[in-house]
Parts: structure tokens; sequence; C-alpha cells
């Protein structure tokens, strides 16, 4: 072979390695660590179970996420409606002594977001539970979690297929800010 | 060399793959994806997360004081408009009411208290600043000097309080300058000598048949230009008549209906003259006065004959003529001014002349009313800024209070100030920024911004709007009135009211007030009658009539983007364009063609204008709009040349013009002024309508709209190129904000371009505004040239754009025939906290897609859902895109195309109506209105 393309090979290979190195990062999906025990807040301290809650005392969805008939979005239940039980029950857990203290000082947990959607799409939570679409349909059994994870993929095919199904709107701009 | 040896060490290979993997893990940082969250702790029993709340207030960038209604989500302020309970404004709000959200969120906003240090302003702690407020004023009382206030327009209980403040230290309630750079001084300094009053009058413009503007821009820089602008809406489309006179092709001359070009400095003499002519008309007016006045004024106004008038304004006579039987014909009349734009030599003589006339024409508690002025401290006469200079020249000024107000940041206009300000031991700034007369401070205490306040304004009598804070401060500021209160409580001063400002607000104002957004009265008007004196300081021959042979005439162009005098702090007001001009981020001198020609300057060149009091360069733009012996410059960039004038008057002689010989980098956007026989902006001539057209067959499938068809009629009668739809969709539709460079390349992101033509011959142009936003067509050039159906046509008419489809071949806005798509070229991220200000119903487009007007599509969607819940069906009126909201003429309207009831059908169906290059057959869901024009003899 000529020397050029022995020399130019040599280039090439290294080219192409970081090529493939930056293509494949920006290819394979960086995915947050699931946590095992409970959803986290960020600070570790508060942990929350939803197969105890919802689960073992079936407490239905919206006695905390109250917001989902009310607004586009379902919310989480503030301190206070978490304090409304724990101030006197499960006291002895790490995961409620946490929470207490963050209240004491007049602060929310910073619950880790499992599931989200892109900012340039608009989902209204009220509009959903009013057409009886349950909970559990895109959330998964979350009665059965003890870490919230996403059961679904929420892609746009998941969305419509269920859209399609019903005979909602499959326009555009009804999801697409 | 060997060949099989490979020239790659280890240490080369090992580099290389962690550099490439060291790249990769860069790759994963990716959009921030929000990770966390928050919800209350303790969550407020009425805010729902993701619902909006809206909340009554008023406007404080200028003193009319406009009613205003803040949406709040999540606690944060994100989008301002009108009140529609609010006589003034009625639910519309101007160019700079729409951009004051950004002063709200600026990073430049004063956030904590400082000092002045030698190394200059320092940041210091509340406690450690009111310490030494506290120390100022009590050395001053000590000192038996005087503490004087300085302060912006404050009609209203804060006005008071200061009075209240001033007594209980032991001080005349009467040392408070009121300090407003765009108040028509004049106009009250004519009104004492025309009728014995200090103050200013009422102008009804809705009620008048024919309006007269002596060069008075009430569209821009007159006191209250959104209710102006829906006035002289209205009285148009009742059949008004407005007739402009003044030196330049101004904002409201092009929305008038005839516009008269006297000879700078004359104007006195055709009010006059037209005075003249109503005395020997006769009318109630004349047989009102008293015979020894009535006899009196013929003598004074005798030589005015319209020939001399004729000569000394280089009008026509037949035009003076004409122009006399309209106004003095067309009852009930209307004469305004004088604004700033006829400001020569005398301008109170010329206001009191403007009274006369009015007086004559029989207007007087009829289009121009007094009402009874109130009797509140915040009324009473206070001390005018040349009496501070001089006090404070002579030492007796031992404290100065300014609130809201810049003095300094005028140039040299107020030279004795800033000179008499050294000798003021203590001087206290409650503002929102670190301005020029704030940098003289010894200690600065951050006021609230007006969106965090409480307080009231009454713009005039029985009308006091109420201001509330609509959300808790982004910054650690505190309400004037509290720190007012506060310092005077540590100096153990008795006789003002306990607890904090907003005490003394709500102290007059109930719950049902506050949620109207005020409390509105009828005034009650007291008799004027012309003083026996009037008009005595008319000379015979004015000095205007003195030439300066070959000099130029400056004269300032006013601007509501321009209002106060000096360049907008925030930066929407410069990226959106001077509607005339259409340069943004800049000043520009007006040139005329002949003048251009004679000098070879063409628009966009640099020329240096040069004036008895100094020079300034700045870019040309050649316009037939001002007088061939005329020079027109926006107001902050004329304050150089105007020397030590402190009304910052509207005309100066002798200037001159050369050119520089280069270009200028000023942003223009509308590159030419001609619409090239395009027929874009259509005019009708009096109560003709436009020629039909025949419908163009299609090749396409037709769309169908099973329920809705969204369209927009724009009425260009109404729309007079304000731009406050401009504004209200970059706040509304979180539009970026590109600089004078980018600006400068054609990449503005404005979603609305007011597209701007100046029609007719040089010797009397006209200039016509077409909003010109996307035209959501059926058969739109737009869909059928995307790769990737990013953009398609909804089943409810709208063209729509779905970003993360796009991938920015910008080919769509390549075949787009209207030029309305734009394209990111970049990411614009916003300096905190000014991201607090995104609106979240609108996703934050990132660079590589085209974005284009969606017609406010989240406002629909929200407005059908909200519909829905209720249970409820549409009706015409329940949406209403943010153009159309803010419009203060009501040109715009949105609304359904299938409903032959609701206005945008019935503004289709008018004989006026067209759209945009019908002949391309796009079929566009938007239709125009053309302008009326009257058929008025060259």
């Amino acid at each position: 072979m000529p020397a050029w393309f022995i020399f130019r090979r040599r280039a090439l290979v290294l080219a192409s390695f970081v090529v493939v190195a930056v293509v494949a990062g920006f290819v394979i999906p960086t995915r947050g660590a699931a946590p095992e025990q409970g959803t986290l807040d960020s600070t570790g301290t508060v942990t929350f179970d939803h197969a105890i809650h919802a689960g073992e005392y079936a407490m239905p969805c919206l006695g905390c996420h109250v917001y989902a008939t009310q607004s586009p979005s379902a919310g989480l239940p503030s301190a206070r409606r978490c304090m409304g039980c724990h101030k006197f029950v499960a006291k002895e857990k790490a995961g409620v002594q946490g929470l207490a203290a963050l209240f004491e000082k007049g602060e929310s947990p910073h619950w880790l977001r499992v599931t989200h959607l892109p900012d340039f799409i608009y989902f209204s939570h009220r509009m959903h539970v009013r057409s009886k679409v349950a909970c559990a349909d895109c959330h998964g059994e979350v009665k059965d979690m003890h870490a919230v994870r996403m059961a679904v993929t929420m892609n746009m095919g998941f969305c419509l297929g269920c859209h399609a199904e019903r005979n909602a709107t499959v326009d555009c701009v009804a999801c697409h800010k | 060399m060997d060949e099989t040896k490979s020239n790659l060490s280890r240490r080369t290979f090992l580099g290389t793959v962690l550099t490439g993997s060291a790249a990769a893990s860069l790759a994963g940082c990716s959009k921030k994806v929000p990770r966390y969250l928050v919800p209350d702790t303790i969550p407020s029993d009425d805010t729902v997360p993701g619902i909006s709340r809206f909340y009554r207030t008023v406007c404080r960038e200028c003193s009319a004081a406009c009613g205003m209604t803040a949406r709040v989500r999540e606690g944060r302020a994100i989008k301002l408009e009108g009140n529609p309970k609010h006589p003034i404004g009625q639910g519309a709000l101007c160019l700079r009411g729409q951009a004051a959200i950004e002063e709200l969120y600026s990073p430049d906003r004063l956030g904590q208290p400082l000092v002045a240090s030698p190394a200059g302003p320092a940041a210091t702690s509340w406690d450690k600043a009111m310490e030494a407020f506290a120390t100022g004023l009590r050395a001053a009382a000590g000192a038996h000097r005087q503490i004087v206030v300085l302060t912006r327009p404050e009609r209203g209980a804060l006005g008071s309080l200061f009075r209240n403040w001033l007594s209980a230290l032991g001080q005349d309630g009467r040392q408070v300058v009121t300090f407003d750079a765009m108040e028509s001084v004049w106009i009250r300094e004519g009104a004492r000598r025309a009728f014995g009053l200090d103050q200013h009058p009422v102008w009804d413009i809705a009620r008048a048949k024919t309006l007269l503007s002596i060069g008075d821009d009430f569209l821009e820089d007159w006191g209250s230009p959104v209710e102006y602008a829906r006035s002289l809406a209205e009285m148009r489309a009742g059949g008004g008549r407005c007739v402009y006179v003044g030196p330049r092709l101004s904002l409201t001359a092009a929305a008038a209906d005839e516009w008269i070009s006297a000879k700078p400095g004359s104007e006195g003499e055709l009010v006059l003259g037209l005075a003249r002519a109503a005395l020997e008309r006769g009318g109630p007016g004349v047989d009102a006065l008293p015979s020894a006045l009535r006899e009196r004024l013929h003598g004074v106004l005798g030589p005015y004959t319209f020939a001399r008038v004729a000569a000394r304004t280089q009008v026509p006579e037949a035009q003076i003529k004409r122009l006399a039987g309209s106004f003095l014909g067309g009852r009930p009349s209307l004469c305004v001014g004088p604004g700033r734009a006829a400001l020569g030599s005398d301008a109170a003589t010329l206001a009191e002349a403007v009274f006369v006339l009015n007086a004559l024409a029989g207007n007087l508690d009829g289009t121009v009313r007094f009402p009874t002025p109130s009797d509140e401290p915040w009324a009473a006469p206070s001390m005018t800024l040349d009496e501070l200079a001089t006090r404070a020249a002579a030492g007796e000024v031992g404290a100065l209070v300014v609130h809201h107000a810049n003095p300094l940041g005028h140039g040299p206009v107020f030279s004795r100030l800033r000179e008499a300000l050294g000798h003021i031991p203590m001087v206290a700034v409650l503002g929102n920024r670190l301005d020029e007369t704030a940098q003289r401070a010894h200690v600065v205490l951050p006021d609230h911004h007006f969106l965090e306040a409480w307080g009231d304004a009454t713009p005039r009598a029985g009308i006091r709007g109420l201001q509330q804070p609509v959300m808790t401060p982004v910054r650690s500021t505190r309400a004037a009135g509290t720190v007012l209160l506060d310092v005077a409580r540590t100096l153990e001063a008795t006789g003002l009211p306990d607890g904090a400002f907003d005490a003394v607000v709500l102290h007059s104002a109930t719950t049902e007030d506050i949620e109207r957004g005020g409390v509105f009265v009828e005034a009650s008007p007291r008799a004027v009658a012309l003083e026996a004196t009037v008009l005595s300081r008319v000379e015979a021959e004015p000095s205007s009539t003195k030439d300066h042979p070959g000099a130029l005439s400056l004269v300032v162009a006013p601007s509501v983007r321009y209002l106060d005098g000096l360049v907008p702090r925030g930066e929407l007001l410069q990226e959106v364009p001077d509607p005339l001009t259409t340069i943004a981020w800049g000043g520009w001198v007006e040139v005329h063609p002949a003048t251009a020609a004679r000098l070879r300057v063409s628009t966009g060149d640099l020329v240096r204008v040069t004036t008895a009091a100094g020079q300034t360069e700045l870019p040309a733009f050649v316009y037939a709009g001002v007088r061939e012996d005329a020079l027109a410059v926006p107001v902050p960039y004329a304050t150089g040349l105007m020397g030590a004038n402190v009304e910052l008057r509207g005309q100066l002689a002798g200037a001159r013009l050369e050119s520089m010989g280069r270009k200028s980098s000023a942003a223009l956007t509308v590159m030419n002024t001609s619409q090239h026989g395009r027929d874009l902006a259509q005019e009708v001539v009096g109560a003709a309508a436009l020629p039909a057209r025949p419908e163009l067959p299609s090749m396409y499938d037709e769309h169908v709209h099973p329920v809705h068809r969204w369209g927009m009629a724009i009425d260009l009668d109404a729309c007079t190129g304000c731009g406050a739809c401009v504004a209200a969709c970059y706040v509304e539709n979180n539009l970026p904000i590109v600089g004078a460079e980018e600006v400068a390349r054609g990449r503005d992101m404005g979603w609305i371009h007011i597209q701007r033509f100046v029609e007719g011959p040089t010797s009397n142009p006209r200039a016509l505004f077409l909003p010109s936003m996307c035209q959501h067509c059926t058969n739109a050039p737009c869909e059928t040239v995307c790769p990737t159906y990013a953009t398609y046509h909804s089943s409810e008419g709208l063209n729509t754009q779905i970003y993360s489809r796009c991938v920015g071949t910008r080919y769509c806005e390549n075949n787009c025939p209207y030029g309305v798509r734009r394209f990111n070229w970049f990411d614009w991220p916003r300096k905190e906290p000014l991201n607090l200000a995104l609106n979240p119903d609108v996703t934050v487009r990132e660079r590589g897609v085209v974005e284009k007007c969606t017609l406010c599509i989240q406002r629909i969607r929200g407005t059908k859902e909200q519909a829905r819940i209720d249970g409820r069906v549409l009706k015409d009126g329940d949406i209403t895109p943010a153009c159309a909201q803010t419009c203060p003429s009501q040109a715009i309207v949105f609304g359904d195309l299938k409903d032959p009831a609701s206005r945008v059908s019935r503004a289709a169906s008018s004989g006026r109506s067209y759209r945009l290059l019908e002949e391309l057959n796009t079929r566009p869901g938007l239709v125009y209105l053309a302008r009326r024009r009257e058929d008025v003899p060259t």
C-alpha cells in the first residue's frame, strides 16, 4: 500500500473513534438510576412508598394528587397534606422524620422527577381524568410500586394509540404547544 | 518507512480513546429536563397550579395610569393586559404597558440597598441603609435646612403621603418637586393665561366631529396614548375627520385625514388665523364673550387674514380656507395642542391661542373641559425643578429624597440641577435603577416594581385606579411609602398613619374596588370663560419668522417607545422597531428626499447633525414625511442638540446636516417604503367599496373545516401602526430578543411585522401601516414544501407549526409569499430571572426550527378546554389572541369565519375587505379592511 494511505488510515481510525463515540453519546439515551426503596427526594432523607399508601391502605390517587380534576397539572401533595396524617402516623419511620424536619423548617421535599413530557407537549390531566381515563392506564399499577417508575414509554405512539381507540382528537396542535 | 509498522504509539492510542469517550459523555449534556418536583409546603387556598389567576392593577409606565390586568401563574406574573372596567384604556395596553413585564424580572433592576463608598455604590443591608437615611434626615433637620422630595407624578395616596411626611418632619409640605419629562407644562401655562386655571383640560376626542391637532402627537407622547387611540378610532368610525398641522408626518399625522405642513414656528399664525375666522363667523362661542373682550379680540386677531397666514405658514390659502370651513362648520369641533412638534419660541402663547380658538368655536364645556380639581394633599402646588436647583446651590437643601425621577438622564438639559446636587449633603433614592441620578446618591433604598406594590393613581378627576401587588417581590426591595413611614417612626415624627403603606391605600378602598381596579365616578366640570387679558402677549411680528437662510429646523420626533425622552432600559422596547422608520435599537435623523439628494445621502448612511448646542452622528432615514426645511430626530438622541432646553421643545432653528461618507449600522426592518404596486395596504376613497375580485379556481382539494374556521380581521382604518400588538406577541409567545446586529441582518424574530408604506407624491405623502403576520392560508404555499410535515393545515383553519418535526430546511420560509416565517438561527437563553416571565403554555423554540404566528393556539386550546369543562358553547369574543386583546384602537378582531354572525365574518363581508396578495389564490384566513381616505385635492 502507498505510504499516504497508511498515514491517512491511522488518522481515519482515530477520527472514526471520536465520531462513533460522539454519535453514540447522542443516540444512547441517558437514564437516571432507578431508586430501589421508595421514591426519593433530592436529599435522600425522605422516602415515599406508594405500595404502602396506595396499595396497603388503598388511598385513592385523587386524595393526594388533588389537582388532577381541576388543572392540566395533577400536582403533588403539599407537605401540609402529608403531615395531616404523619403528625400522628408512623412517626418512628426515618422517612417520616425527614419529612417532619423539612416541614418544621417550612420546606417541602424536592421529589426526584420520574414522569415527564417534553416542554413542547401540552398534557391536560383534568381533560383525561374527566374522560374517565384511569391513572393506571398511563402511570402503571403505582399501588404495587415501592419506587415509582415509568411503566410505559410515553412516546407519541402510546398517546395516539389510545386517542385513536377512543375517538379523541388526533390534531397535532391539541398536544403540541 | 516500514509500511507494516504502525506510527501509532500506545500513548497516542490511549489518549485518543479517552478524548473520544470524554466527547461522547459531553453529548449527555442535553437540554435540561426539570429534575425535581417541589410542591407547596402550605398550599394557597385560591391558587391551583396550572391555572392562571388575574389581578387588576394600574400601569405606572407613564402618567396615563391605564388600568391593567396581570395574568399570574404559580405566583409569577407572566402577561399584562388592560382592564376592561377602567375608563382609561378600557382593556387595552400600549407598547410600553406590554413591555413593562420585562422590568419586573430584569437582572439590572436594583435588588438590594446601596450606600455610597469611595469605590462606588456598595451593597448593604436594609438596616444599615435605613440608618444612613435616618441619619441624613436628622442632620438636615438639625441644621435647619430643607428636606425636599423629587418624584415622578404621584396623584394618589403616595403623593399625599409625601406632603404629610414632610409636615411630620417639621418641613413645609410644599417641598415636593414633581418631575415629569413628558408633561406639557406649556399647556398649563396657556390655561393659566386663557382661563386663570393652573390645570390640564380633558380633551374629549371621541365626541368631536372635526379634530384639529396643532403638532400634537396624541397617539404617542401627549399623556394618554391608549385612550386617545381608542377615541380617535371611535371618532373616525363615526364619520369624524382629523387634520394634523405640523412639520412632520408623525404617527398621529399619518392617522389623520390630512397633513398640513406649516413652516416650523408659524403654527401660531395658523391658529390665530382660524380664531379670526371663528370670531367673524360667530356662533355660541362668540356670543358667550363679553362685548368688551369681543371688541378687543377683533383688534388682536384682525391682522391674521388668510392671505397673511398663507404667506407666513407657506400653506396655500385655498387649503387654509378649506380647513377653516371644515373646522368651523363641523361641530362639535376640537383643537388639541400644541404638542412638542409645534413648539417654537413661545409655547405658552401658542397654547393660549389654541384655547382661544376652542373658546370661539364653542368647544368649552364640550370637547374641552376642565374638571373641578382635587382637594387632596397630592394636588397641592409644588416646587419647580428650577427652584430646587436654586435653593440647593444656595446651600439651603439638607436632604433630597428622589422617587422614580431621573432628571440627570436627560443629558445637558438639567445641568443646573446636576451642579446643585453637589451641594446637598444627603441624596436618597427610592427607585428601581442605578440611573444617572441614582449614581449621585448617598443611599439607595430600592422600591418595589409597580407589579409588586400597593398604590393608586388618579390621572384625572373621577378616575382613581387602584394598584395592588400581583406577586411577592422578586428581590429584596421595600415599598417606598413604607420606607418613609418607617424612617419617620425612627425619627419619632408624629401625625403619620401606623403600619405599612398598604394600610394607607386600603384605608379608602373596598375589596370590590380593588377587584374592579379602581373607583370611577363622573367628574363634575367647572364653568370656564376666557380671561379679559387673553392674548395680550401676542406680538404683531413673532420672532419665529426670523429666517436662518439655508439652515434646517431640527424637529423632535416623539414616540411611545422613547416616551420619557430616554433610551428604554429594557430590551423589548428597543427590539420592537419604530413604526415610521422601522429602525430598531437606536436613533436616526429623518431627511427629506430633496435634502438627501443634495447631500448625496441615502437611508442607512451615517450623517452628522450640528446645532449651536452640539453635534451628533446618526443614521439617516430618507422620508418624504418631514418638511424639506427640517430634520427630525427622536427625543433621546436630540437632547444633546437641544441645549439647555428644559421643555424638550420640539423645534430648533439653525441645524446643519452633513454626510459622513460611510454607512451606519442601523437596524432597519422594513427596507423600502414603496408597495411597488402590489396593493398590499389598500385604501378606499370615502364610502366607496373595493372592486369585486373574481374567485380563482384551485387545483388543491378543498380543506374541510367541520366545526370552526378561525380567522382575523384587521382594520387598516383603525390601525395606527403603534406596535402594541408586536410587543404583546413577544411577551405572550416567548419570542427571543436578538439584538441590534441580528436585527440588521434581518434575523429578528417578531411574528408580527408592521409594514410601513409611504404613498402619494413627495409634496403630500401618506404613511400606511399593515400589520402582517401568518395569514393562515387555506392553500398555504408553505405546507406543500415541508419535507417533514412539520407544518400543516389544522381542521380549524390554522396553519400550524410542529417544532419537534421541523428540521430547519427553511423551504417554508422561502415559499411564503408574505415573508412571515422566522427561523431560529441561534438559541437565545434568557438571563435569570427574565426566564420567570416565560409563558408556560408556549414552548421555547430551540435553534434550527422555523416559527410564526399561531393565532395564539395556546389561548384557543385553553379556552376550548375551559368551555368543555364548564359545559358551555363557545361564543364570539371568548377567544382573543394577544395582539387583538391589546390593540388600543381595537383594529384586530379574531373569530370564527364559519359563524356568519361573528364580528370577523361581518368584517369579511364588508365592502372594504380584501385579502393580501389575493391574486396568488392562497385564500388567507386573515382579512384586511382598507383604509378610508378622503379625496383631498392636492
